[in-house]
């Protein structure tokens, strides 16, 4: 795989998971997220950017494929902790957690986009002008 | 900031991504409706501002393009107005308080 500049010799995948784990760890058990948590966990975030960032100059590479979904199954886990904080009277807590929330939805896409982007059709693919005929096409396989 | 498009009227499907059809099974009844419904108006170029096309700017001719409020599709579009579609499924931004 290959090794992406900003991540200290890491592949992309373990990028995501080093910053996944980093967040994880520094997660308060308490069921509410507090602005201490939030701080404890800013630079995990800065890295998920900066991950996002270098990444998506270089989309479409087959390198950062993510075949298997783990690195979008990460993502998403991690977005729905966020989104539980997004019910506190704290308005601050709110708002920095719809910021990483954006973060971790932008990178989750840059995955999704270069997945489809690597898997480019072929010649002979059926070309479709009907759209029902694609659906249920799509509803066989 | 992505600036709006106008309206598009596509010639037709080319091709479908695995990554694409993953996801596909992965959307609620309504929003699978509502993908069926976004592919025809692509179709016959009846696609509402409401929809919110965008063409995303870092990724050559990709496009996005609104479902509902918490799902979108990303598509490409081919010289020749065929589409690749690439990505679906969820994009809840709509949530931020204005």
């Amino acid at each position: 795989m290959t090794t992406l500049a900003t991540g200290k010799g890491q592949t992309f995948a373990e990028q995501i998971r080093t910053a996944h784990h980093r967040v994880q760890s520094n997660f308060s058990t308490k069921k509410r997220l507090t602005k201490k948590d939030l701080d404890a966990i800013k630079t995990c975030f800065l890295d998920y950017y900066e991950i996002y960032m270098h990444a998506k100059r270089s989309v479409p590479q087959p390198e950062i494929l993510d075949e298997s979904g783990l690195l979008v199954e990460i993502l998403e886990e991690c977005e729905q902790r966020f989104r539980a904080a997004l019910t506190s009277h704290d308005t601050q807590i709110v708002e920095w957690s719809l910021n990483w929330i954006e973060v971790l939805q932008e990178l989750r896409w840059l995955i999704l986009i270069n997945d489809g982007l690597v898997d480019q059709p072929n010649a002979d693919d059926q070309i479709y002008t009907n759209v029902d005929e694609l659906m249920a096409s799509l509803d066989t396989e | 900031m992505n600036a709006p498009q106008p309206t598009l009227r596509i010639a037709g499907i080319r091709g479908v991504s695995t990554r694409f059809k993953r996801l596909r099974r992965k959307l609620s009844p309504e929003a699978d409706s509502q993908l069926r419904q976004v592919l025809n108006e692509l179709m016959t170029g009846t696609l509402t501002p409401g929809r919110n096309l965008e063409k995303l700017p870092s990724y050559g001719s990709l496009y996005s393009v609104r479902l509902n409020k918490t799902a979108r599709l990303v598509f490409e579009l081919k010289k020749d107005h065929m589409v690749f579609l690439v990505a679906v499924g969820s994009h809840d931004v709509a949530y931020r308080p204005s």
